[in-house]
């Protein structure tokens, strides 16, 4: 017989373990390790023989994790796909701009903050279009043209213009989507949200 | 025989979880204690670990971390409300279940 320090035995069954739960959640594996880890501590193996018959008796690494799939004894609760802090971003993101900017921010934080959405999604909520209708309201207090007419002394009329304008091929449709664009991104951020998708 | 080996693997698998909380009825428990009084009814031990997390996520026990006397801190675990009720459920229907089993294999017996 080998001699054979039998702790590391316990550290080649913990890694096999780690290894076979790659596809756990970080935080669930972790607890995994430390129970298997804590219940080896408890038997008091200390002899080679009674460590292999302590991991022996805790069984393979993949009937262990195949612990994990058995069906829940309760059906776990539906989780909404919606919680409060996502409608409250649905609305403060087109209109918290009105709410001296900081209700878009806020709606810009609980986007982020929230795990219903994907990073796409979130980056299409906060610049599609940036501070929600506030930047309709900015576009629509620009400057318009004004144009007058004037007679002068000889009887010529001159036309003159100030201030600045669109040409119309770009200021209608961009108008148009600055007034769809919150909405189409409200839709689109309502119906993909789902839980745990970041 | 596979088919009774199945069998077995299945009435272990739906009744393990009601052991394990039945066994905290009386006080709290470690890991390692539950699995020493569990005896033959876990196969692979530790299989305890992912069974005893799911319970805590469905919040029918919780968990304290205490010192020990000797050796590592322990993860204790405790029935909690919910947990005691669905306790309670499943031992109604667990007599209701072996007295119907029972009956059936006597008459076969018999008959």
């Amino acid at each position: 017989m080998t001699v054979m320090d039998p702790n590391w035995l316990v550290d080649d069954y913990i890694d096999g373990l780690a290894r076979a739960a790659q596809s756990l959640p970080a935080e669930r594996r972790e607890e995994l390790l430390a129970d298997v880890r804590s219940h080896v501590a408890e038997s008091g193996a200390t002899t080679e023989a009674e460590v292999r018959n302590v991991l022996e008796r805790l069984g393979s690494a993949e009937e262990i994790l195949a612990a994990y799939e058995d069906a829940p004894s309760t059906p776990p609760r539906a989780e909404p796909r919606l919680r409060f802090q996502e409608y409250a971003a649905l609305v403060l993101l087109p209109l918290g701009g009105f709410l001296f900017i900081v209700g878009w921010l806020v709606g810009v934080a609980l986007l982020w903050a929230s795990n219903r959405w994907r990073t796409g999604e979130k980056w299409l909520g906060t610049l599609f279009p940036p501070f929600g209708y506030l930047s309709f309201a900015i576009a629509g207090l620009l400057p318009g043209q004004t144009c007058g007419t004037a007679t002068d002394a000889s009887g010529g009329v001159t036309e003159s213009c100030t201030g600045f304008a669109l040409p119309i091929w770009i200021g209608i449709p961009l108008f148009a989507i600055l007034v769809i664009a919150p909405i189409v991104t409200v839709a689109l951020l309502a119906s993909r949200a789902a839980p745990n998708r970041a | 025989m596979v088919v009774g080996r199945n069998a077995l693997t299945q009435l272990r698998r739906g009744t393990l979880e009601y052991c394990v909380l039945a066994l905290m009825r009386t006080g709290e428990r470690y890991g390692f204690d539950l699995v020493r009084e569990l005896g033959d009814l876990v196969t692979s031990e530790g299989t305890i670990y992912p069974l005893l997390a799911r319970l805590r996520r469905e919040g029918l026990v919780e968990t304290t971390w205490r010192e020990s006397e000797a050796g590592p801190p322990r993860r204790y675990y405790r029935l909690t409300e919910p947990g005691r009720s669905a306790l309670d459920a499943f031992v109604v229907d667990w007599e209701r279940f072996r007295d119907s089993v029972d009956a059936v294999l006597l008459a076969g017996r018999q008959g």
